[in-house]
């Protein structure tokens, strides 16, 4: 079993030796899964798209929602797996601080959800599970092996422990995205 | 002077990586920060600085850019004898934020906080507290 830790910004695309780990605020990851290949792609962006304009000149920078999914597909189809057959999850987009008054804005962390349920669309691949927005932060990990996506979301106050063990507490199933109570 | 709520901030953010200039300004509207002027390198940002009728009371600056660099940024705000906060952003080492953090004091800016990329709304936020209690102190 081969472990990879995801920056924010940092994508991957990998066959079933591997188990992709990130942890969550506001950002998003979109995990990518073939059931018959056992060829899996995972995210990590900050953004939900870039504003600037497409063209030759745009850097696709995997910091953004929109560019993220591109390069995952582009790895995707590099690597022999269709997209016609893979399914997708989406996690994340919590928030981090409670509601500023006065502030109008769309939090990031919504922002970023809804723009990954809308990018999935657009690109016709059916979400299989979802675990978005609430408070706090998200581990996740992602296992190839058996599309296995397991979350845990640990409450805004007290800050996260990085030593919290596993098992992870997953809280809503949908077929393939096994889920279990614990990695052991 | 009266303490500031962070609505009330006027920021200068400078950054030579449109990303960050996006993803901080984000943040800052999460946090009902309206009025935010963004510049792509030291040059332009000391520009902004200039050209704004109301000076920013907070700039947030990227150490390293084209051209002028956040280091002589610093430079020019202390020649300005600008008094409000300042927050160092940075993708390279610690050391390098530490250095920098030095010159600021060295030129009696009021540094709040040096923050590694990327930066982390709760990194940020937790600098901007620092600004609030200084300006709470300073209205004592």
């Amino acid at each position: 079993m081969i472990e990879v830790f995801l920056s924010p910004g940092d994508y991957f695309v990998g066959d079933a030796r591997h188990q992709v780990r990130t942890l969550l605020g506001s950002c998003v990851s979109i995990t990518l899964w073939h059931a018959r290949l056992r060829v899996g792609a995972m995210s990590h962006f900050l953004l939900a798209r870039s504003s600037e304009q497409d063209g030759a000149a745009a850097r696709v920078d995997g910091r953004y929602g929109n560019d993220a999914l591109r390069l995952m597909l582009a790895g995707l189809e590099r690597a022999g797996v269709p997209r016609s057959g893979c399914s997708a999850t989406i996690i994340g987009g919590g928030n981090m601080f409670a509601p500023q008054p006065g502030s109008d804005t769309v939090a990031i962390g919504r922002s970023n959800g809804l723009a990954a349920r809308q990018l999935l669309q657009q690109a016709g691949i059916p979400i299989a599970y979802e675990n978005l927005f609430g408070d706090g932060h998200r581990q996740l990990c992602f296992d190839i092996a058996s599309g296995t996506v397991r979350v845990r979301q640990l409450a805004p106050s007290p800050q996260p422990d990085p030593a919290a063990p596993y098992p992870f507490h997953p809280t809503i199933a949908s077929p393939p995205c096994q889920l279990s109570t614990s990695l052991t | 002077m009266p303490a500031l709520h962070l609505p009330d901030l006027n920021v200068l953010l400078v950054d030579d990586d449109s990303f960050m200039l996006e993803f901080v300004t984000s943040l800052l509207r999460e946090r009902g920060i309206r009025t935010i002027t963004t510049a792509s390198d030291g040059n332009k940002g000391i520009a902004a600085y200039d050209r704004a009728r109301a000076k920013p009371n907070l700039v947030l600056c990227d150490l390293h850019m084209p051209g002028q660099d956040g280091f002589q940024l610093m430079e020019e705000l202390a020649r300005r004898h600008y008094s409000g906060g300042v927050i160092l952003i940075s993708g390279q080492e610690d050391r390098t934020l530490r250095s920098a953090k030095l010159m600021a004091q060295f030129h009696q800016l009021n540094i709040l906080g040096a923050l590694p990329k990327p930066v982390t709304g709760e990194a940020l936020m937790g600098a901007l507290a620092g600004f609030k209690a200084a300006q709470a102190a300073h209205a004592e």
